[in-house]
């Protein structure tokens, strides 16, 4: 693995960990968002599409 | 009736087991399986067609909310940035030197069956979070 891209996917996690702590504080959550977009229908097939592959992706191919 | 929430808990209680088990069976069919063949196809297949027979009711019932526009507009940008990443690595090279993270997770978990068990739970997981978050 070169050194560039594993420095790369690091400081994509912690920026991930800073707007989760971030977003929190601020009353932003990720879990609003998520249940927003769930309660509409359309949003709701499309999470259970991409949770779906998400699994077949990891688990099949 | 007195004795009916004492009825309805033991109910509740037994789905929460026999879900349990079928869980535990199904993770453990799960780690006998390879990527790329038929049995991890139908394994996989099967989870995703009972989930969505056991979430869409509770998913398809519920009121609708509405949107945080600035928390879309942050979640949105952070979702960009790991899409951007996962698709640059994607297009950029070998994979070795340029990993998706789906590339890292089979690297680091994917190649025992203990691994594939924590990779399979980590999606229901993320699947039952999907589902419940917010509620």
């Amino acid at each position: 693995m070169r050194v560039v891209s594993l420095v790369l996917w690091l400081v994509v996690a912690a920026g991930l960990v800073v707007t989760s702590v971030i977003a929190h504080w601020h009353h932003h959550r990720l879990t609003q968002v998520v249940a927003a977009i769930r309660s509409r229908r359309v949003g709701a097939v499309l999470l259970g599409l991409g949770w779906a592959w998400v699994g077949w992706h990891f688990l099949v191919r | 009736m007195v004795g009916e929430p004492f009825v309805v808990t033991r109910s509740r209680t037994a789905v929460a087991v026999a879900g349990g088990v079928v869980v535990v069976a199904w993770l453990a069919l799960e780690a006998r399986t390879h990527t790329f063949t038929r049995g991890a196809e139908v394994i996989t297949g099967v989870a995703i067609v009972v989930f969505v027979l056991v979430a869409a009711p509770k998913v398809l019932h519920e009121r609708v909310r509405p949107f945080d526009i600035k928390g879309v507009m942050i979640w949105g940008v952070a979702a960009l940035v790991v899409v951007g990443v996962e698709l640059f690595n994607l297009f950029a090279g070998p994979r070795s030197q340029f990993p998706t993270i789906s590339s890292m997770t089979n690297t680091l978990v994917g190649q025992t069956p203990f691994g594939r068990v924590m990779l399979a739970l980590a999606w229901l997981v993320l699947g039952a979070w999907l589902v419940l978050c917010g509620s």
